[in-house]
């Protein structure tokens, strides 16, 4: 595993790192409350498009930002691909466009990493239909590239794939291109699947050794450790607080998924939260017990880039 | 590290360098003499933080410890961004929260006060990394305790990366405290200038004069400087004047004086200019005061209610101010204690005294639960026992198991309530919590509030003034003196009250925590409160009462906070509820509680009566303007608008272009005087129906027994019994009682009092011998008294007075815990044997 570094306006990047994804806006209020301390665990915060358009100045964390182009939008029902012709945009149901300029615009004014707009591609997806998305996704990251304006905003290139052909097919097509990243998508239907995505990631990284990797969406404790060793740079997720609002206290050891563990027997973590929390705390529904929980987890998943680099063998 | 190290290490701080302290993550109990260089072991962490690109904090239990670090830190490290925060927590305070300061410092006060609208200042509470707390043995302090205990854990919950860094110069269960606060220790007794500690005796206090001025002389021979403590104003006014007669320069500082006049002092003693200053225990806490020689004059201390023996802690924590680094060798601490106090040498010895969590207070623990529900930290029963009654330092000295009690009892009180949803049960705060939260009131503030607005129909200006002084916040609380009766007189049978028309049983009645020495002298905050809206100034007031007019501006602001409570607790009540219990917003104009809420706090604030209260609405009257103005005649916007200017200009000391500045604002001024609600010129239908002033007495009593001294006699403690001699103490100082006995066996008693020197054979410690010997007379007096008819408060003084006091109680039997209940068994004998 070799070890990366990205500089960007606000701050330097160590890889191998997790991104905690945060929110703006009213929807998830126990992002407010996480969102002050992610600096304390982050070297980098990932906002998606949708979001971030809702981020005011004063929140802006003091941090190194990387916001995505929300694709994600293309799996809403209702969403529609529009191939513009020199990029593809992405029309929903409530008539709301998303679009690489618009993206781009935004990403060159808030962002230090930006990643083109890309359209997910679920498993089991006609394949057909898999290659005109994977296609309009590299056509909307050659767009991106040509029209970038700010020379510091680090432009990741979105990569769609679902098997390691695909993943070697767009990274014959991108891998030349003098884009500062890759971030590969679609990934999250699949974490039951590690095997896959280390096989896309493999690939990728037979045509592409040394310019960091990202995957979308990512943020299992043992999953996260396989997927550093593995090769990728950053993962980012927003699993961390999800699982705290149901209660999930994320422990290493614990397979791909995040078990209930009762706390009264979790003994061995340092993080801060556990030295504060006395037994029985993170049990509670509420929002403090469930923010104290929040900064357990994140504490758990930062953790695992510094265990995968204790773990590789070099 | 950008803080300089001294040349040479202090061995303390070298020692805890070698612990790992500079790159350690831990929390730190650190318990070291003063001198030893606890401070500049807060400034590395402070500093190591500062370069990390977070921000530290700075916690003392006084503003002025946290002002003298403000400008020593600002002196000696620029680098830093300080800012300070003090004071109580306003709509306007809020607005002035830390923004890009590096070094917050706060007092504990105002640090809460942040804390329980943590969500708003969550961006700088995440940023901090470290906090000192200075003197962190304040936990055990009754008063500032409770609100320190509560917002540790607060903000660590708040905040899990913050360590904390605790000082303390006297704290004996520090390992108690380290293992509550998971922190590391480390102890040490070393100081740079050795302190020799010595006793003088003296046989009567009399003696204490010419001990006090051969110790002082002494050092002021040798070139050094004494520090004096004692314990009351009156006694460091009275030894400083003493020792100017002997042409020592000296001067007095306590916190009767005003802040001004305090740091005047102060300083004169640091730039070297006093020889001798002499205070009382204001300056003990930690406040830089360099002193060759400590004497500490009074063995016995005043608590506010009663005298006790001087704490070991308090001892260790004057005598550390012996000694100042660079000038002296050593440092002296005399300690005067009388021939006969057997326990001297534990002053020297002994460890201070634990600090013990001051949750144990039911008023505090009750004001803690529902700040935390109030913030939104716990939400329900079992979240308070999880979050905040787990991480106490009560719960680990013992506290009680479960919170049931005291949430019910703030539910009944109307402060939280419970809801159901989704079969779980929530705490939320009601309407009134939320403003005993906000403003930081005991619960039985607004309880009180609330039951004067339901059982008083009409409240008068004054009843509304006595509430407010009433409650505990209303400090500092005056004491009573039986003979300030006849000099309230005028203000207590001419003023139109409903509560003064009320028995004063009513006021004592189990469940308003009000008991008779409190209610005493919020009688007599009120009335002297009045009178300075009747035209007395503040500081005739408080040479007419012995008090301090520093102490009667205090009580004007703190009783000007609760009635900014009452009138929004007023204004509450008065609006209809929802079928949620919820009040309902509303349009209406003021009920007639909240309109004079307002009026007398505005009254209070600027010391002018009903009638002028309109030039409070002129921009640029203050209360000074406002009160030169009434005394001149001028009472209304109108009457300021028809002067001339030239009037106006000498009475205000303005210039005339100010002077017509003032009078075209009060031309904007719409007010039409009576208000409805607010003025109440008082009405001859409210006075209370009577033909004589009453005489505030107890009724006949025999002529050679004062009850004055009777009652005082009642708070007196038998230190020592024999035949022959009884030693006293409980007042001021301890006196010395001889008996001589006849062959008829009637007894004469002695006592080395000044009381008695002047001719009163029976002074209160010859009336006390006299109780501890069964004298028959006197407990028949004190039976008379049990049986005192009630009346309306306004009459009854006399008799409240009597009866205040733990003592009373203990003889009447209704609080056997206390030495004087052998009295009531004997007395009990005696009817039973008749």
């Amino acid at each position: 595993m070799t070890t990366r570094r990205l500089e960007t306006r606000h701050g330097t990047i160590e890889f191998p790192t997790f991104m905690p994804v945060t929110t703006f806006g009213a929807k998830y209020p126990l992002d407010d409350l996480v969102r002050p301390y992610l600096r304390r665990f982050a070297q980098c915060v990932m906002v998606s498009y949708h979001y971030a358009k809702q981020m005011k100045r004063h929140e802006r964390p003091n941090l190194p930002l990387f916001i995505d182009s929300g694709g994600f939008a293309s799996l809403f029902e209702g969403s529609e691909i529009v191939d513009e012709g020199g990029y593809a945009s992405i029309r929903t149901k409530e008539g709301d466009v998303i679009s690489p300029p618009d993206v781009l615009a935004f990403q060159e004014e808030h962002a230090d990493i930006g990643a083109t707009l890309d359209f997910v591609i679920p498993p089991g997806m006609d394949k057909a239909e898999a290659r005109y998305r994977q296609d309009l996704s590299f056509k909307n990251a050659a767009w991106a590239l040509k029209n970038r304006k700010r020379t510091d905003l680090r432009l990741f290139a979105s990569i769609q794939a679902w098997d390691s052909d695909s993943a070697a097919n767009a990274m014959t097509k991108l891998a030349d291109s003098p884009f500062d990243g890759f971030a590969l998508g679609g990934m999250v239907p699949r974490v039951r699947n590690p095997d896959t995505i280390l096989d896309i990631v493999r690939a990728i990284r037979q045509l592409e050794p040394n310019k960091p990797l990202h995957v979308f969406g990512a943020g299992h404790p043992s999953l996260l450790e396989r997927l550093f060793v593995g090769g990728v740079d950053s993962t980012d997720s927003s699993n961390f607080v999800r699982a705290a609002v149901d209660r999930n206290y994320f422990d290493r050891s614990v397979g791909s998924r995040p078990e209930i563990v009762d706390p009264y027997n979790v003994t061995g973590c340092t993080c801060p939260a556990c030295n504060v929390f006395k037994t029985g705390f993170f049990q509670l529904r509420g929002e403090s017990n469930a923010f104290g929980l929040a900064l357990h987890n994140l504490a758990t998943l930062s953790r695992a880039a510094t265990n995968a680099c204790a773990a590789k063998v070099y | 590290m950008n803080v300089p190290m001294q040349p040479k290490l202090f061995p303390p701080q070298a020692e805890l360098l070698k612990h790992g302290y500079l790159q350690s993550e831990d929390n730190w109990l650190i318990c070291a003499p003063t001198g030893a260089g606890k401070t500049r072991m807060a400034e590395w962490a402070v500093d190591r933080v500062v370069q990390s690109d977070y921000r530290a904090a700075y916690l003392a239990p006084l503003r002025a410890i946290v002002e003298e670090r403000l400008a020593d830190w600002t002196d000696r490290f620029p680098h830093w961004q300080l800012g300070l925060f003090t004071g109580r927590a306003t709509k306007k305070a809020a607005r002035a929260a830390p923004k890009d300061e590096t070094v917050l410092l706060f007092t504990a006060e105002k640090l809460a006060s942040y804390l329980n609208n943590w969500k708003r200042h969550l961006r700088w509470i995440a940023d901090l990394d470290v906090v000192v707390i200075d003197e962190i043995h304040v936990l055990g302090d009754p008063n500032r305790g409770a609100p320190l205990e509560a917002l540790i854990g607060r903000l660590q919950r708040i905040n899990p990366f913050l360590r904390i860094i605790g000082l303390s110069g006297t704290l004996s269960n520090h390992q108690e405290i380290a293992d509550w606060l998971r922190a590391r220790t480390f102890v040490t007794d070393w100081r740079p200038i050795p302190v020799e500690h010595r006793i003088r005796r003296f046989k009567r206090p009399a003696d204490k004069v010419e001990i006090l001025l051969e110790e002082v002389g002494g050092t002021l021979a040798e070139d050094g400087r004494v520090l004096v403590f004692v314990n009351s104003r009156r006694r460091a006014e009275a030894i400083a004047a003493e020792l100017r007669k002997q042409g020592i320069v000296v001067d007095f500082n306590h916190a009767g004086l005003s802040q001004k006049q305090r740091a005047r002092s102060q300083d004169a003693l640091k730039a070297g200019e006093l020889q001798v200053m002499v205070a009382t225990s204001t300056l003990e806490m930690g406040v830089n005061f360099p002193a060759r020689k400590v004497i500490i004059h009074d063995a016995y201390t005043f608590d506010g209610e009663r005298f006790g023996p001087l704490s070991i802690g308090r001892y260790r924590q004057f005598a550390g101010r012996a000694g100042r680094a660079g000038y002296d060798r050593q440092g002296e601490s005399v300690l005067l204690l009388p021939v006969w106090h057997r326990e001297g040498e534990r002053y020297l010895t002994a460890e201070p005294e634990p600090a013990r969590s001051a949750l144990f207070s039911t008023d505090n623990l009750l004001r803690e639960i529902l700040v935390e529900i109030a913030g939104r930290l716990s939400i329900s029963r079992e979240h308070l026992e999880v979050n905040f009654a787990s991480r106490t330092l009560w719960r680990a000295q013992g506290g009680r198991q479960s919170l049931g009690a005291y949430v019910s009892h703030l539910i009944q009180a109307e402060l939280l309530r419970e809801t159901e949803k989704a079969e779980h049960t929530y705490l939320s705060t009601t309407a009134l919590g939320r403003i005993a939260a906000q403003m930081a009131l005991s619960p039985y503030t607004i309880g009180l509030l609330v039951d004067v607005y339901r059982s008083v129909d009409a409240p008068t200006l004054f009843d509304i003034l006595l509430t407010a002084c009433l409650a505990r916040e209303a400090t500092p609380k005056l004491g009573f003196a039986f003979q300030e009766i006849d000099q309230m007189a005028d203000v207590l049978l001419d003023t139109p009250s409903a509560l003064l028309d009320r028995k004063a049983d009513w006021f004592l009645a189990p469940g308003r925590g009000i008991q008779e020495k409190p209610l005493l002298s919020a009688v007599k905050c009120a009335v002297l409160l009045f009178q300075h809206t009747q035209g007395d100034s503040i500081e005739q007031l408080a040479a007419d009462y012995d008090t301090y007019p520093a102490d009667l501006r205090l009580l004007r602001e703190h009783v000007g906070w609760v009635l900014d409570a009452a009138e929004r607790v007023f204004g509450l009540l008065a609006r209809p509820k929802t079928d949620d219990g919820e009040e309902r917003p509303h349009d209406a104009a003021p009920s007639l509680q909240q309109a004079n809420a307002r009026s007398i706090k505005l009254m209070v604030q600027y010391g002018i009566p009903t009638d002028a209260l309109g030039l409070t609405k002129v921009p640029g009257i203050g209360p000074k303007r406002a009160q030169a103005l009434v005394v001149a005649g001028i009472r209304t916007p109108a009457e300021l608008r028809d002067a001339t200017p030239e009037a106006l200009a000498e009475i205000l000391r303005l210039k005339p272009g100010t002077v017509s500045g003032l009078q075209k604002d009060a031309r904007d001024v719409d007010w039409t005087g009576d208000n409805s609600a607010q003025a109440q010129p008082p009405s001859s239908d409210r006075l209370p129906e009577r033909s004589n002033k009453q005489r505030l007495r107890t009724g006949p009593w025999p002529e050679d027994i004062d009850p004055y001294r009777l009652r005082r006699a009642l708070e007196l403690n038998i230190d020592h019994a024999s035949v022959e001699v009884l030693r006293i103490s409980g007042g001021a100082e301890p006196h010395r009682i001889d008996v001589a006995e006849d062959g008829l066996r009637r007894r004469t008693y002695t006592c080395d009092c000044a009381d008695f020197k002047k001719g009163t054979p029976n002074c209160k410690h010859v009336l006390r011998a006299r109780l501890e010997h069964h004298d028959q007379t006197l407990l028949d007096l004190l039976r008379r008294w049990q049986d005192l008819k009630p009346q309306a408060l306004r009459y009854s003084l006399g008799e409240l007075w009597i009866r205040s006091g733990r003592t009373f109680d203990a003889f009447h039997g209704r609080d056997i815990d206390y030495q004087g209940s052998r009295f009531l068994k004997h007395t009990q004998t005696k009817r039973h044997n008749r």
